[in-house]
């Protein structure tokens, strides 16, 4: 009896998906055959609702969507995890609704099949488990002022995320965010990367993932998002501050003007008390005065010294000229700067984002 | 005569070399705006001081077939005023105490007023004095009236408050030393050279500073008997070593 039950939803399945997919309007066969589940177990026909869902989970893998797939999962262990009236699998249950975490973390049991005992149990299997959930606003406007989009995410275990995001067409996969550690975060989506836009005109396909710190398990879900950026349109950079341009500030001595004082004083002195010679006079002991010569190597040696310490005065009219000019150039700078942080702060993009039903 | 001309060439020279190294061209398309001090050049802002002077002296004449010999120490002051090309005037006092152990004539009053006009920039002028010298001759303190004429550079190094300071004087008597020499028919004449260099550091952006310099003076004494129309010579020379301490307004 069952395997003809079997047999026969299984062509009437393949059939609807077939009407499906010749009208847009046609409801979903997978949806009807977990609607047939849900009514078994509301008669508490458990075995036959298990089958049903799980008959569905095999046959319809590849084409189940995320949703499906965990009422599949929930009608399963609901079915091995009865209020009343049948028999209970606990460890079965446990495993289906570790599934159903590790798909959703968020993922609410249906009210019609809730009972106190079956939360309880999922509870406990999401005390377990490691799961995430991921929240997001279907349009979002963003970029300078009003910040980055953003993509909720939440797990039940210390975890690593990471936000990607690849061309639907194809091409190179760019890392939109991450965070080391963290339960419940928001990733960021910046809106540009300095003048040019992070994610282009088009189709995207983001994933995000997050990867258990205490388990190592990895969850993994799908968005799609367009994006449409904004136009940045940025003022002309100023040329850059001509350093070549500036006066000399200061007027220190030169070396060559240090040389000449000290060699003045130094020859002027030997040549003072060597040129006036009167021999009768001046002979022997007098003929070179040591005076002079300590007068010409002290003052040598004061000049050098002076000359070394030397820290020049300040060209008043220089200053004043360089002063205009820097004044001048900042002005113009901080000027370019407001524009250009005016022109940031009100790009805005868009971006529509969709949560992949897989 | 041979002396004073080797002085002054020499002096001429050392001024030459510093005026020549003063002269700085500038490089052709130079717009900056510079300081009127360039390289070191002259410092063209007017200059005041006024100076305490100290001076180590050691005077030396000949007497006879010997020379005497005296150290002294002179103390007086200085006032300079100068624009850069316009006239200049300075006065110089200095008094000397009687040297102590001197031979007779080096042991009594020596005293001068040097009174200078300066005309020129500072890296060369000429200067044109009177000199009033009051110092023992004959045996006893006679006062000479002496023309001078020479020549002054001063040199700015940079912004450091370095000046260095070269002159060379040639001096003679224009008057009778003393009329009743000339009336018992004695005629003295004196003459000769002083030559000095110093160096002044004033204190940037204090109005002091101070000076270490070195002079020396020669000076011949000829005597002309006008009965017998002989004429003799004595020498004398002065080496000092001058120190100084003083205000200023117009330096660094």
């Amino acid at each position: 009896m069952n395997r003809h039950v079997h047999h026969l939803l299984r062509a009437f399945a393949l059939l609807s998906l077939g009407a499906a997919s010749a009208g847009a309007q046609a409801a979903s066969p997978i949806d009807d055959l977990l609607k047939v589940a849900r009514e078994e177990l509301d008669k508490l026909a458990f075995d036959e609702a298990d089958r049903l869902a799980a008959d569905v989970l095999q046959t319809f893998d590849k084409s189940l969507r995320r949703t499906q797939r965990i009422l599949a999962l929930q009608i399963r262990a609901a079915a091995r995890y009865p209020e009343s009236d049948g028999e209970r699998n606990v460890e079965q249950a446990k495993a289906y609704l570790r599934e159903v975490v590790s798909l959703d973390l968020d993922a609410e049991i249906p009210i019609t099949m809730r009972w106190s005992g079956f939360d309880a149990l999922l509870e406990e299997v999401r005390a377990g488990t490691f799961g995430m959930s991921v929240r997001v606003a279907p349009t979002q406007t963003y970029g300078g002022s009003a910040g980055p989009a953003v993509v909720r995410v939440r797990v039940n275990q210390p975890a690593a995320f990471v936000l990607r995001a690849t061309p639907r067409q194809g091409g190179v996969t760019v890392v939109l965010d991450s965070i080391a550690v963290a339960s419940d975060t928001v990733l960021r989506i910046g809106a540009l990367s300095g003048a040019q836009p992070i994610l282009a005109s088009g189709e995207w396909l983001l994933e995000v993932e997050s990867r258990s710190l205490d388990a190592g398990d990895i969850r993994r879900r799908p968005l799609t998002a367009t994006s449409t950026p904004g136009t940045l349109t940025l003022p002309t950079a100023p040329p850059p501050f001509d350093v070549g341009r500036l006066l000399p500030e200061v007027k220190r001595t030169s070396q060559r003007s240090a040389i000449i004082g000290a060699s003045s004083i130094l020859v002027g002195s030997l040549v003072v008390a060597r040129a006036v010679q009167p021999s009768e006079l001046l002979a022997t002991d007098w003929r070179v005065d040591g005076r002079a010569t300590m007068v010409g190597i002290m003052g040598a040696i004061g000049t050098a010294v002076a000359w070394y310490f030397d820290r020049g005065i300040p060209i008043a009219a220089n200053v004043r000229t360089n002063q205009q000019w820097r004044d001048a150039y900042t002005l113009s700078d901080m000027k370019w700067r407001d524009d250009t942080q005016k022109a940031f702060d009100g790009y805005r993009a868009s971006l529509t984002i969709v949560a992949e039903d897989r | 005569m041979m002396r004073t001309l080797t002085l002054i060439i020499a002096a001429i020279a050392v001024d030459a070399a510093v005026v020549a190294a003063q002269t700085v061209p500038t490089p052709p398309g130079d717009t900056a705006i510079r300081l009127p001090l360039e390289f070191g050049s002259f410092d063209r802002k007017p200059q005041f001081r006024l100076q305490l002077l100290r001076s180590g002296v050691r005077r030396s004449i000949e007497n006879g077939e010997s020379i005497d010999r005296a150290n002294q120490s002179l103390g007086g002051f200085e006032v300079v005023t100068r624009s850069f090309s316009g006239p200049g005037a300075s006065l110089r006092y200095q008094n000397a105490t009687p040297a102590r152990n001197a031979p007779a004539g080096l042991d009594s009053v020596f005293r001068e007023i040097d009174a200078r006009a300066i005309v020129g920039d500072y890296g060369l002028a000429v200067e044109l004095g009177w000199l009033v010298r009051e110092a023992p001759l004959e045996g006893k303190v006679r006062k000479a009236q002496i023309a001078q004429i020479g020549m002054r550079s001063q040199y700015t190094v940079g912004t450091t408050g370095i000046y260095t300071d070269i002159g060379a004087l040639y001096r003679r008597s224009v008057i009778p030393i003393d009329s009743r020499l000339v009336d018992n028919g004695i005629e003295i004449l004196l003459w000769g050279v002083r030559a000095d260099a110093s160096i002044r550091y004033a204190v940037p952006r204090y109005p002091v500073f101070v000076m270490l310099g070195y002079a020396i003076e020669t000076w011949a004494q000829e005597r002309t008997l006008s009965r017998t129309d002989v004429t003799t010579r004595r020498n004398e020379a002065t080496s000092s070593l001058l120190m100084g301490i003083g205000l200023q307004r117009g330096m660094r």
